[in-house]
């Protein structure tokens, strides 16, 4: 049996039936969650390259699918990679069933997984490139929606998505054809630069996170934070195939300092863009993009550490962030839309959703606790000896998320017109509460999970020898 | 004749260019598009130079179901898109005609300048599509709709595939780009039937 195809069909079905019951979302959401959910643990636990009985059956699982003359190959970091993959997907849409997304959500987050799955199995690895613009093109349908018509934030998405593909393959063609090496420095200058653009529309790296500010106006939140989500995790698999594939690239010590250069721009960026925003989607956008510049700092420290603290945020922050959306499409429902405006004197009426969205906000910055403390201590620690702006950075970036927690606090909880709580609860809270409470016990016990993550980065050979 | 044809670069050329001019000139969706499916002809026609054949009616057939898919998407809002007053709708057409031809010379000289210096790469197929790169990024400046500047975007990608399919002339990537312009002309057509009406009808500017 070929895994690869066994799973992009399988992807396909439940594609198929969360799209045959869009009319009934709780249906499709749960479905959909499930059948990612178990495709993942499927990528995960399935023997490969070798037979076993299965009862009266001899069966082996191949991971190589041929197609055109391109493979897609199931290797292990990409068996890493994608399980988290659909993790990540299976948990985005259980938590979307009380979220009031597009009907087509479901089905075509779906398709999106499969699609990001398949440029992560590609080979040559160049190729994945054009399947991240189809995944742009999917991620568009899911973002603009007849009653969000986010039409300028398609465009953009599109368009920026469009440059990096370009980029990509240009810079992979140098790199792979041409053959990069300190003898032609004009390619190679040329080749990093084509990179960087690359890379900075995949992780969103300001100013090519243009489309996001505007999809946090239009579009849905929670549809937002779900593509953020999927597009950066996917942008550091990329970074890290890229740096395992190119030696080039891997040993230039102007790539960390690079990373660490863009990382800390990122974090202040990320934080001063926090502070004055009057909508919450857009905090949570910036948010996800002051994370991505802790990541970045991560991987500038050029060794195996860096690179597990990587995989270790891209993954712990996932809980934390989740809980915050979720809240916040909550608040939305209920008091009409995200600004400053509409939230003054929310808590009152709606205790629980403030509690939650606020605790999902605190957790997202990294207080102790969190999934995402440890990982961010070990790098004050490193840097506290190697590098004082980065350890300022982080520091700032507490105080600044801290600020911000404290000033949607006051916000939240300022006097209004009719005061009252509103009694009774609704799925959310107990959703809300198993995700919080996913988010201590990782924060608590960071050894139950993180290490399977940081695992991840073991199957790439060329990158820890 | 394939022979014949794929040796006559000057046509296409010309062809590409004076199709650019209509896509960034006109105001009727419907004879954009036809500029479109023009610019499309003579994109597989110039291809037939370094491609074989086969690839070249891939490419061709592509296009022409790009259009038709954004001609789809596009009947209802015809009568809209042409409204304004005749004063406005010169200018704006002589605004960007010059704006098109500045880009052109600016291609020109960034062929000129042997920026990009592919061996082996016909002297009119490197133009093409430096020119056709650039026209597009022009369209996607200065447009506001969606269907305009997913033009924009296909006609972008249409330069940089005819370097790229150059570079690397495999089945895979063709058929992996031909999956991205039916999936951009989809979604363009997505966006576009989301504009409301009414600001088609108030919107006097593409």
């Amino acid at each position: 049996m070929n895994v690869p195809l066994m799973m992009m069909a399988i992807t396909l079905l439940v594609a198929l039936t969360a799209f045959l019951f869009r009319k009934r979302a709780h249906v499709s959401a749960w479905m959909a969650a499930g059948g990612t959910f178990l495709l993942g643990l499927l990528v995960l636990v399935v023997p490969l390259e070798e037979a076993f009985d299965l009862a009266i059956l001899q069966v082996r699982f191949d991971n190589e699918f041929v197609l055109l003359g391109r493979s897609l190959l199931l290797d292990e970091p990409a068996r890493g990679f994608i399980g988290f993959l659909f993790l990540l997907a299976g948990v985005l849409l259980a938590s979307s069933t009380y979220s009031k997304t597009n009907r087509f959500f479901s089905p075509l987050i779906v398709l999106l997984s499969a699609i990001l799955a398949a440029a992560m199995m590609m080979k040559p690895f160049l190729y994945a490139a054009i399947l991240m613009e189809l995944a742009a093109i999917v991620a568009v349908l899911v973002l603009a929606a007849p009653e969000y018509p986010a039409r300028r934030a398609g465009m953009r998405l599109l368009f920026v998505y469009t440059l990096a593909m370009m980029a990509i393959l240009l810079a992979g063609w140098l790199l792979g054809v041409v053959g990069v090496t300190g003898a032609t420095p004009e390619i190679a200058r040329w080749t990093a630069a084509l990179l960087a653009l690359g890379f900075a529309v995949l992780m969103a790296i300001p100013p090519f996170h243009y489309w996001l500010s505007v999809a946090a106006d239009e579009s849905h939140p929670y549809v937002v934070v779900t593509l953020l989500l999927f597009m950066q995790t996917v942008g550091v698999f990329f970074l890290l195939r890229f740096l395992d594939t190119y030696e080039w690239f891997r040993i230039q010590s102007s790539t960390y300092d690079a990373m660490r250069f863009i990382g800390i721009g990122m974090g202040w960026f990320g934080a001063f863009m926090m502070l004055g925003q009057v909508r919450m989607t857009r905090v949570l956008a910036y948010a996800l993009i002051m994370d991505m510049g802790v990541v970045l700092m991560a991987a500038s420290m050029a060794d195996q550490q860096g690179l597990e603290l990587m995989m270790q945020f891209t993954a712990a922050r996932v809980p934390a962030v989740v809980l915050w959306a979720m809240n916040l499409t909550s608040f939305i429902r209920v008091v009409g839309d995200d600004t400053h405006a509409k939230l003054t004197g929310a808590a009152h009426r709606h205790r629980w959703r403030s509690l939650f969205l606020l605790l999902g906000m605190v957790l997202a910055f990294g207080v102790p606790f969190s999934p995402v403390f440890p990982g961010r201590w070990v790098m004050v620690q490193h840097f506290a000896s190697t590098d004082l702006l980065v350890l300022a950075t982080m520091f700032a970036m507490w105080i600044i998320s801290g600020s911000v927690v404290l000033r949607w606090y006051r916000i939240l909880h300022a006097e209004s017109a009719g005061n009252q709580a509103l009694v009774g609860r609704e799925a959310e809270f107990y959703l809300s509460c198993i995700l919080l409470g996913t988010t201590f016990l990782v924060g608590m016990f960071p050894q139950l999970v993180l290490p399977w993550m940081e695992g991840i980065v073991q199957g790439l050979s060329n990158l820890i020898p | 004749m394939i022979d014949t044809l794929a040796s006559t670069l000057v046509i296409p050329t010309v062809g590409i260019a004076i199709a650019g001019s209509f896509l960034l000139a006109t105001r009727r969706r419907v004879i954009a598009i036809a500029a479109l499916a023009g610019q499309y002809v003579f994109v597989a026609w110039m291809s037939l130079s370094f491609l074989p054949v086969s690839f070249g009616m891939v490419r061709l057939l592509t296009g022409l179901l790009t259009s038709g898919m954004l001609y789809q998407s596009t009947l209802v809002r015809e009568q809209s898109a042409t409204s304004g007053a005749l004063l406005e709708r010169l200018t704006g057409k002589a605004f960007r005609l010059i704006a098109y031809g500045i880009v052109l010379v600016a291609a020109y000289g960034v062929f000129s300048s042997r920026w990009f210096n592919i061996p082996g790469m016909e002297d009119l197929v490197l133009l093409s599509a430096i020119g056709l790169a650039s026209s597009g990024l022009l369209q996607i400046g200065i447009s506001r709709e969606s269907l305009p500047i997913g033009m924009g975007l296909i006609t972008l990608l249409c330069g940089f595939e005819m370097l790229y399919t150059f570079l690397e002339p495999s089945r895979a990537m063709i058929a992996l780009q031909a999956a991205v312009h039916l999936a951009l002309a989809l979604v363009i057509s997505y966006l576009d039937s989301l504009l409301p009406t009414s600001s088609v009808e108030g919107d006097k500017t593409r």
